[in-house]
């Protein structure tokens, strides 16, 4: 086991190589740079050429990548240009806020997901199921922005229950911390909703199936024999090992938040990693550009290694060497 | 209803089954779903709407009215007007065709590029096998949303860039399950016979180990149909997929994102989302139901 | 089963609310509880405070009333609160907040006193500026002429990276300075405490001048820098001399600015006790003044915004004439484009009116000419404003040589009249603009490509290249605002070497030496009869050759919250040149 988890993180190094290389090359292919954001009709063209040598890039790109490899490694993302000053001081209040919601997010898949999937398993064909399945069909082929759309305007605009933006009002002084949490939290509900949508849903199928397949096994059927009672054949028998590859989705979901946080965030205007990222294309900050890619590429890749992980470690069966 | 009836029914049914080809035992198990058949005419009627109404309609996308701005629906304009006064309905289905179309391009050439490279690591295996598999797990690393905003951010909202970039992150999924497939097929006796044989290697392989995998192919296609217009809409709604003045069911809704139209217009933003819905639905059902039909074994 | 769920979900929820209360401590709140001002406000303060009417602040330090706060409503900011390199304007709000110019300008576009007078040599060349007495900076350090000094070296600095370098160029001694043959830059001296002058080069002289003495003055014991990387690190902790203390910035959430009771002139202390820029999206800034979160914002003109806004009640939407302006530019080296009967009867095909009232409708004006209508330089009169005429279109056309072809293209000499538009998606307008052609270009015989890119690509293909050959462009589109003086030199519309050579802005490629000339004659002349009649005669030629066209100007708009009071907003005069005055209904 303890080879295989070092074998695996040696993997994951030329596999997250590769990925910075290729961002690194289509961002040298850019047909434009920042200088545009930075003129002014008074301007002469020497002061121009200047900003242009300050976002030109003088070294050859080769050099450069290694340069870039070297101080991300440092842990110095480099210097933004729009904002001018260091990736890692702009990013940094932004990842807490992406990573509250896609846990928001995760739990509420997981709270509603699974149990309406074990539901399911075990009434199957029943009303109850058919409606969840339903529902769960519904969930995946919604595209997130247009839920969003629809639920900001039904709960934010005609009801007004929800704020419309944002993850809290900042002249809002709560009297103690309880407070606070729930007014950021009653912001997040729609966003945590428009994000768990797909996760509920792939859970709910994920946990049918695999429930199925377990109640149809053998030991469930002596477990019957014996004459335990339906209940504690399903929550302690079944249950356990209908639950193993679900475990394993959790890493995989991962980089599926994050990407989904991207669209939710926009939504709803949440200062997040997701708002911050499509600013930052947009203005062609590149450093901030490299630096979001990469660390979702290696959440993506943690991500996947952890389901292998929770994999071998919930089923001994499988073997690794 | 008693059992013994049910089983007779069944053998009824299989005998029937088993009289037919293989890919008319599929579509008669594909039919037995109700759901499913359901979904598939009402794809069709959405594709053939896309394909036709644009050339029946008398009104045309570009034409614009300003006096005629932002009308809710009516006789003339079945679904309303824009903030150019064009009419919505022939934009609706204008908007299906590009994000179908682009949808099905990106597919069509994922599963030839996929299924060529996942024919040559699964029949070839040893180094090239290794090649094309790390290639695929880099691939399949990157954080797919984030890329394709970067990439199209960068080099600009064209539909030949989404098409590239969604084709060049999506190929790893099918060259895998070809791979996987080639893998344990190549190791079958009548393989071995092949070889025997002396047949040539691009023989077996489009001859003989292709047809296996076609099905998955089928039903990966269809589901990958759903994904790619799920994520075509989304970064053209985000702005960072087709522009405007070109229609997509993505960046129709995007006015949405002004609150007057949100509030007061919803025949600009509900009948495209209502359109990707839909489709994306009909994708996902009509997917599985291939899927149960064609194996039913091959349940996730 | 039920007892276990309940186990499981208590757990749950139990994490949740765990985890919000963390996210809610990493970003505590700084405004959480009423603070007290740091430092009591000086006595003649109070007393004036006092007799204003407001009770709160009879001895000791005014408390901070979160309902006295001034809710702005912005889209973003860059975190570049200097003086010197502020470029987007909400970041330039922040800094006018926080600091002062030496000079500032009136309703009428005219040049007045802020925190120094100001005298003219006769020669026009040499500005001297004595401070007003008794300027401090919010640290209570007294303002001197050396800090004025500093702050205009630091836009010649080497390394310097903001966009106003033009600021100082011409400055007699820069050249030397930025190349390092001089250690300072000869034309800024300090001639006592608070007196300085700075004195321009030559042939430089312009009643254009003045306004490059408007730019904040920043404390130089707290700004001094040995590298330009320690000045920068300050960008985000902003300190000047004016009304306003800076306390706390979260990108994308909000800025929040306490008023200086320590100001200088007391008797100018804002009423109100801070402004706060909430970061609202454009599209959700109708929904922000519907639930009363926001007083003041600047949402786009756009139709949808004017009819959101039209309905809201408790707010007043002021419409201020604006000096904003959405231009084309043709390459006319190209054979379609060189002749300007082709340009001209581009613009009769073209339906500006149509176009300004699906973009703009009442806020918006077919444009005349590159001078603002809101100018004393401009003038009307004799201006074609090329009324959507598609008879008199194909007339040009032909009159120009160009031939209908059999595939509905015009052609001439084997060229055919097939022009691509570079159009930016950022903006809705130019999509309207183009859209609009789309339809009604093909019907003169031109072969209209509308191709999409991004704002910066466009740029970089058309007026941002670096060197002419590096244009890229038959025609595109953009939008810019005009400053108070109508000078036009440099610019889009600029004749002159540096707007026509490398790294220039006219991009059109457009030359003619007499009015290269006049723009620059008008630019040097003190005298305002004699530069009206100039610019006059050079907004005709632009009127006829349109290398370069303005297709519309836009008023702005800015919806007010009725609680807001004494808010002073006009053309020339921004929300924060006298929101000392403003009051807060709380």
């Amino acid at each position: 086991m303890r080879t295989y988890i070092i074998r695996r993180l040696l993997q994951i190094i030329p596999v997250f190589l590769g990925i910075t290389v290729i961002l690194f090359l289509i961002i040298e292919l850019s047909p434009g740079d920042a200088s545009t954001n930075f003129i002014d009709p008074r301007m002469r063209p020497e002061q121009r050429a200047e900003i242009a040598r300050r976002f030109g890039l003088e070294e050859p790109a080769f050099n450069r990548y290694f340069i870039w490899l070297g101080n991300t490694l440092r842990g110095d993302l480099g210097m933004s240009m729009r904002y001018q000053r260091p990736v890692t001081e702009i990013l940094a209040p932004m990842i807490p806020t992406t990573l509250t919601l896609a846990l928001l997010a995760f739990l509420f898949s997981v709270i509603i997901g699974i149990p309406a999937g074990i539901i399911s398993a075990t009434r199957q064909y029943s009303l109850a199921d058919n409606s969840l399945t339903v529902f769960s069909l519904i969930g995946i082929s919604l595209p997130s922005f247009f839920f969003g759309l629809i639920l900001l305007r039904i709960f934010a605009i005609q009801m007004q229950w929800f704020p419309l933006f944002g993850i809290r009002n900042p002249l809002y002084a709560p009297p103690n911390a309880l407070a606070g949490a729930m007014h950021m939290l009653h912001h997040l509900v729609l966003p945590m909703i428009v994000l768990g949508m797909g996760g509920t849903a792939t859970f709910m199928r994920y946990t049918r199936s695999s429930m199925l397949e377990v109640i149809r096994s053998d030991y469930i059927r002596t477990a019957r024999a014996k004459g335990l009672s339906e209940k504690v054949v399903i929550y302690r028998h079944a249950l356990r090992n209908g639950l193993i590859p679900i475990i394993t989705l959790f890493g995989f979901w991962i980089p599926s938040l994050m990407g989904g946080a991207v669209i939710t965030e926009s939504i709803f205007g949440i200062p997040g990693l997701g708002r911050t990222a499509i600013d930052a294309v947009n203005f062609r900050d590149f450093p901030i550009i490299m630096a979001v890619n990469s660390m979702l590429a290696f959440l993506t890749l943690l991500g996947a290694l952890i389901s292998d992980l929770l994999y071998a470690a919930a089923d001994p069966r499988i073997k690794y060497d | 209803m008693s059992n013994a009836e049910n089983a007779v029914v069944k053998v009824k049914k299989v005998k029937k089954e088993s009289e037919l080809s293989y890919w008319g035992s599929v579509f008669f198990r594909f039919r037995k779903k109700k759901m499913s058949m359901f979904c598939l005419i009402l794809m069709t009627l959405i594709v053939l709407g896309c394909i036709f109404v644009p050339i029946i309609s008398p009104h045309t996308i570009t034409s614009t009215n300003v006096a005629n701005m932002n009308q809710p629906p009516s006789m003339t304009h079945i679904l309303g007007t824009d903030e150019l006064g064009r009419d919505l309905f022939i934009r609706f289905f204008h908007g299906g065709r590009i994000s179908l179309g682009i949808a099905l391009v990106v597919v069509v050439i994922e599963c030839v590029i996929g299924v060529i490279l996942g024919c040559i690591a699964g029949f070839y295996g040893k180094l090239i096998d290794t090649i094309i598999m790390r290639i695929c797990e880099i691939l399949m690393s990157f954080p797919f949303i984030m890329f394709c905003i970067t990439v199209v951010g960068i080099f600009g909202n064209s539909i030949p860039i989404l098409i590239f970039v969604l084709v060049f992150l999506g190929w790893a999924g099918i060259a895998r399950i070809v791979r996987g497939q080639i893998l344990s097929l190549r190791e079958l006796e009548y393989m071995e016979a092949c070889e025997a044989l002396g047949i040539s290697d691009i023989k077996r392989i489009f001859k003989h180990l292709l047809p296996n995998v076609l099905a998955y192919v089928i039903v990966f296609a269809t589901l990958g149909m759903a994904s790619v217009i799920l994520v075509e809409t989304a970064l053209s709604f985000l702005g960072l997929g087709v522009a405007p003045p070109t229609p997509t069911w993505g960046n129709m809704i995007q006015p949405a994102n002004q609150f007057i139209v949100l509030s007061t217009r919803w025949w600009i933003w509900v009948p495209p989302g209502v359109g990707i819905f839909l489709s994306v639905m009909c994708f996902n059902i009509v997917g599985d139901g291939l899927r149960d039909a064609i194996d039913p074994k091959m349940k996730r | 089963m039920t007892k276990r769920y309940n186990r499981i979900i208590a757990v749950a929820i139990a994490v949740i609310m765990s985890l919000v209360l963390v996210a809610a401590c990493a970003t505590e709140y700084e405004t959480a509880a009423p603070t007290p001002a740091p430092t009591p406000a000086p006595a003649t303060g109070n007393e004036t405070q006092g007799t204003d009417g407001d009770e709160t602040v009879a001895t000791g330090p005014r408390e901070i009333n979160q309902n006295n706060i001034l809710r702005f409503g912005t889209t973003s900011l860059d975190g570049l609160f200097n003086p010197t390199v502020s470029s987007n304007v909400y970041d330039s709000y922040v800094v006018s907040l926080i600091f002062e110019g030496l000079v500032t300008n009136n309703a009428g576009g005219e040049f007045i006193p802020n925190i120094a007078d100001w005298e003219l040599s006769s020669d026009n060349l040499t500005y001297t500026f004595t401070l007003h007495e008794g300027i401090t900076f919010s640290d209570g350090t007294p303002m001197t002429a050396s800090d004025v000094a500093f702050t205009y070296n630091v836009f010649a600095h080497p390394e310097y990276t903001g966009v106003r370098g033009y600021v100082v160029v011409d400055f007699e001694g820069h050249d030397e300075f930025k190349d390092g043959t001089a250690d300072s830059i000869s034309g800024i001296n300090v001639i006592d405490e608070r007196t300085i002058s700075f004195t321009y080069a030559e042939g430089t002289a312009s009643p254009a001048n003045i306004a490059n003495f408007g730019y904040g003055i920043m404390p130089e014991h707290y700004y001094a820098f040995d590298a330009w990387d320690d000045f920068a690190a300050k960008f985000d902790q902003p300190m000047g001399s004016g009304w306003f203390v800076f306390q706390e910035w979260r990108d994308k959430e909000f800025l929040l600015l306490h008023t200086n009771f320590d100001y200088w002139k007391p008797a100018d202390i804002p009423l109100i006790d801070g402004v706060i820029f909430l970061d609202i999206p454009d599209e959700s800034l109708a929904g922000a003044f519907m639930t009363d979160q926001v007083d003041v914002a600047n949402p786009g003109a756009s139709l949808d915004n004017q009819a959101a806004f039209a309905t809201i009640d408790g707010i007043d939407v002021r419409v201020i004439e604006g000096n904003s302006y959405n231009f084309m530019q043709f390459n006319t080296l190209i054979p379609q484009l060189e002749d300007y009967r082709v340009r001209q009867a581009l613009l009769y095909a073209l339906d500006r009116e149509a176009f300004v009232t699906a973009a703009y409708g009442a806020l918006g004006s077919v444009g005349l000419s590159p001078i603002s209508p809101v100018s004393w330089a401009f003038n009307p009169d004799g201006m074609n404003p090329y009324a959507f005429d598609l008879d008199k279109a194909n007339e040009l056309m032909e009159d120009a040589g160009w031939v209908m072809g059999g595939d509905g293209v015009r052609t001439k000499d084997g060229n055919r009249m097939a022009i691509t538009w570079l159009v930016y998606p950022e903006a809705a307008w130019p999509g309207i603009l183009s859209g609009l052609a789309a339809d009604t270009w093909p019907q003169i015989g031109v072969d209209l490509t509308i191709e999409i890119m991004d704002f910066n690509t466009v740029g970089d293909r058309s007026l941002s290249a670096s060197s002419n050959a590096e244009r890229d462009f038959e025609m595109f589109t953009m939008g810019w605002s005009m400053a108070i003086d109508p000078d036009l030199t440099g610019g889009i519309f600029g004749l002159d070497e540096m707007a026509l050579g490398d790294g220039g802005f006219n991009a059109s490629g457009w030359r003619n030496e007499e009015y290269a000339r006049k723009m620059e004659d008008a630019k040097q002349s003190f005298d305002q009869a004699k530069r009206t009649e100039l610019y006059n005669e050079i907004s005709a030629m632009y009127n006829e050759q349109v290398p370069t066209v303005v297709v519309a100007l836009r008023s702005v708009m800015w919806p007010v919250a009725d609680r807001v009071g004494n808010l002073d907003i006009s053309t020339y005069v921004d929300w924060t040149y006298h929101i000392n005055k403003v009051t807060l209904d709380h």
